[in-house]
């Protein structure tokens, strides 16, 4: 037996490999399940979830090269039907590798911008730099699957903008980009005694790194619970904001606010329900100055006013702009995956029309 | 006393009922010496069971008894695997031939799972019965009673073995149709169930709930979906569909029975009789008569199979009890701020409990869990992960925490290990004969920077 004809009994053979490699990996998933308890992404990943993943696809991939042969070489009879099995399994060989790279292989990231600002994408290969621009927010899904709006304009070398929403992701060179969350950015400018600014410009409210022992000088509001799942929804509306190498922490709170027209309480258990209504306008904030452990001011202040303490002033917006966390993933995974359900859309269109075919031939 | 007998009569008939299928199976094939072989390593391996059972607390042992806590249900998966790879091979049609024996590989895998099959819940039988004994203050009553049931189970897989052989049991049942009647004994689980242990049946319906769970989780990675608040609320409604535990038991059911289903397939392709020349047409018709009798005797035992794997599913999502979640008990801190929890109650937990605390200051209440793992090993965790809100975890059988935000079933096994759906775990603890303690401020600062790190 020549090279060539193992080479071909094996590509023969591959199609029933991989079944073999299927039962292989249900019982290694079932194994590792049984006796260590693992999650499905580490199973996968694992060094032998790995082998017998790329195994089953490259031996998918061989039988579609097997099945080629035989739609070239093999009896004229069987063409059709190997031409449509070679078709399918190189969709799905594609559409697998697509799925496994996916999960061990892409390069993921993620960012924080506000409306109107410029990003340079340092770090990031064929990340261009963008302009952010406007950010809309509506209870109103731009598809069927998503219930609320959240999108950011983006343009990209004075081109006409795109549009970047929390799904589908949009392409921005090599990489796709979808929102993840958003977030209030009040311009806060915050200064002491002496004139001298402590904080000055968009506080993300949600993202400042908080120690322990800070988070107990405030009675926090409750996270509400909405829905299932890890959530980001409803962002935050309070934080403690600390300068560095300061012993003086700001917490703010916006309580109220007009939000598309309407004035609402934002500390209500329900203002979940309309923060995606719009931005917040004329905002009434809660603010706690302490210095050190003590604390030093305690009052409402509303849009525009600047409220004055022994120690110094502040100053609160009249507009909270929002800001969005973006996350940005590259590689030619989904575009593999999705290129192989195509491959494997047209397959099966083929496989029907042939059964169609043959049914009203034997008619 | 009645209790210690019912246990062991239930988890030893179990065995019997495995051991009449095997041995109707082997009879038909006249392979005598492997029924007598099946049947004593059985009893070996329950006998094996006993005495590790009976054993004393050391580590070798104990060893031993962690390991049978995870792999017990490998049993099941073995049963699976024996099927799937004979799965068409049946005996020939009818007539009194001996068919073709087994293959050595098939029996030796029969011979591992007979001396496993009833080897793990046999450890766990003595301290069930010594509790008895202890309840009713007659110890040696509870193990008469105990060696009674096994007694009276044993007659009983003599009679129906005689009863299986005058009926000739053995030619309806073929070698992978074995491997599916004693996984449905197996997910069924009574012995199991009689010692509180979890049968396989609710072990693949929390395997389906974690894989779908992870699934979804994965999808949702791998798509750059958004979080559910933003999706429908169709959309997000199925999704629940999907996380619902009856829907992972019918799931379960189904993907069990697949494996049925693929050699019941195979046997229905089982070739007809092929007729020489110069047979009379009413033989032929006999023959063919007897073909199709048969295949349908056959198939109804295929149903029974398939049958067995549904009813324990069903049986498991009937029985499935409320989580377990217990109201956490106050404990106060010492001068030195050191928080002492008495063990005795504890210690008295079997493998795979929870215990809850509630440790309160001025600013917020801190509940905290002691949790003995299968292996008796203990863990102090917060009763809080590091993704969802602060909703705590309950437990449900089958030996798994339950996060009471996302429904995810954590094994008791890996709680104590940080990261994902596990609790975050407390590592700075000490124990002192029957006390735990641990530092309150360390507990608060472990707290505090988990709640922080969720805002």
């Amino acid at each position: 037996m020549n090279i060539t004809s193992k080479l071909i009994a094996f590509l023969e053979k591959s199609p029933a490999l991989a079944r073999l490699g299927g039962i292989v990996l249900v019982a290694y998933i079932l194994t590792t399940e049984l006796a260590f308890g693992w999650d499905i992404i580490s199973m996968i990943i694992s060094t032998p979830g790995m082998l017998i993943c790329l195994s089953i696809i490259a031996l998918i991939a061989l039988g579609s090269v097997g099945k080629l042969r035989r739609a070239l070489v093999g009896p004229k009879e069987n063409r059709g039907r190997n031409l449509i099995a070679t078709i399918l399994m190189f969709g799905a060989a594609l559409s697998l590798i697509g799925i496994y790279g996916s999960i061990a292989w892409r390069t993921v990231t993620s960012f924080s911008v506000g409306e109107g600002q410029p990003f340079s994408a340092h770090g990031k290969p064929n990340l261009p730099d963008i302009k952010f621009g406007e950010i809309t927010l509506k209870t109103e899904g731009p598809n069927f699957l998503l219930s609320r709006r959240v999108d950011i304009k983006a343009s990209v070398n004075g081109e006409p903008s795109k549009t970047i929403g929390l799904y589908p992701p949009t392409f921005i060179g090599s990489w796709r980009l979808s929102v993840n969350r958003f977030g209030y950015a009040p311009a806060i400018d915050w200064l002491d005694v002496s004139g001298r600014p402590l904080f000055r410009g968009l506080a993300m409210i949600g993202t400042f790194p908080l120690s322990p022992e800070d988070a107990t000088l405030v009675d926090w509001l409750p996270i509400p619970n909405v829905m299932l799942g890890v959530g980001f929804y409803p962002p935050r509306l309070e934080e403690m904001i600390t300068p560095p190498m300061s012993d003086y922490h700001l917490f703010i709170r916006i309580i109220s606010g007009e939000i598309a027209g309407v004035k609402r309480d934002l500390t209500a258990s329900d203002a979940h329900l309309y923060l995606t209504d719009g931005k917040i306008n004329n905002p009434v904030y809660f603010i706690q100055i302490f210095n050190g452990r003590q604390k030093v001011y305690e009052g409402e202040v509303k849009a525009g006013e600047v409220a004055k303490y022994p120690g110094g002033s502040i100053s609160l917006p009249n507009q909270i702009p929002p800001w969005v966390e973006i996350i940005a993933t590259r590689g030619p995974w989904m575009i593999m995956f999705f290129i192989g359900l195509l491959i494997m859309t047209i397959g099966s269109l083929g496989a029907a029309t042939r059964f169609g075919y043959i049914r009203i031939r034997r008619r | 006393m009645l209790n210690a007998y019912v246990i062991s009569f239930i988890l030893a008939l179990e065995g019997a009922f495995a051991f009449v299928f095997a041995s109707a199976m082997l009879r038909n094939y006249r392979l005598d010496n492997w029924r007598k072989t099946l049947g004593g390593l059985m009893i070996a391996g329950v006998v094996l069971g006993l005495l590790v059972g009976v054993l004393p607390q050391w580590p070798p042992i104990e060893f031993i008894r962690h390991w049978l806590t995870r792999g017990r249900h490998f049993v099941a998966l073995f049963l699976i695997s024996g099927g799937l790879i004979w799965f068409g091979r049946h005996n020939s049609i009818i007539s009194d031939d001996v068919p073709p024996p087994p293959p050595k590989p098939a029996l030796i895998l029969l011979a591992l799972i007979f001396s496993t099959f009833l080897f793990p819940e046999a450890v766990y039988l003595p301290s069930t019965v010594a509790d008895i004994g202890r309840l009713v203050e007659a110890p040696a009553g509870a193990s008469a009673a105990s060696a009674f049931g096994i007694i009276i189970a044993a007659l009983t897989a003599l009679i129906f073995d005689s009863l299986a052989s005058r009926f000739r049991l053995g030619r309806l049942i073929s070698l992978p149709l074995l491997f599916f009647l004693l996984l449905g004994v197996k997910m069924l689980g009574f012995g199991a169930m009689t010692l509180s242990l979890a049968p396989a049946s609710a072990v693949a319906s929390q395997i389906i709930n974690q894989l779908i769970h992870d699934s979804l989780h994965l999808f949702f990675v791998i798509f750059q979906a958004p979080d559910h608040p933003f999706l429908n609320y169709s959309i997000y409604q199925f999704i629940l569909e999907l996380l619902n535990p009856t829907a992972h038991s019918i799931l379960a059911a189904i993907i069990a029975s697949i494996p049925i289903m693929i050699s019941w397939r195979a046997f229905q392709k089982r070739p007809t009789p092929v007729f020489a020349d110069g047979i009379k047409d009413s033989e032929k018709r006999i023959a063919l008569a007897a073909f199709r009798n048969h295949g349908r005797k056959v198939g109804s035992v295929f149903v029974i199979a398939v049958g067995m794997i549904w009813l324990s599913i069903i049986m498991i999502a009937g029985l499935r009890s409320e989580p377990y979640d217990p109201a956490p008990i106050p404990v106060i801190a010492e001068a030195d701020g050191t928080i002492n929890v008495s063990l005795t109650d504890v210690a008295a937990l079997e493998g795979g409990s929870m215990a809850k605390y509630s440790f309160s200051t001025a600013e917020e209440v801190v509940v905290f869990m002691l949790v003995v793992k299968p292996d008796s090993g203990l863990a102090v965790v917060l009763d809080v992960c590091e993704i969802c809100p602060p909703q705590g975890y309950s437990m449900i059988s089958g030996g798994f925490l339950l996060c009471k935000y996302c429904q995810t079933p954590i094994p008791m096994a890996s709680v104590g290990s940080p990261g994902g759906c596990n609790p975050v775990p407390f590592e700075d603890f000490a124990i002192k004969g029957e006390t735990l303690s641990l530092d309150s401020g360390k507990l608060i600062n472990l707290y505090r920077k988990v709640i922080g790190g969720q805002r």
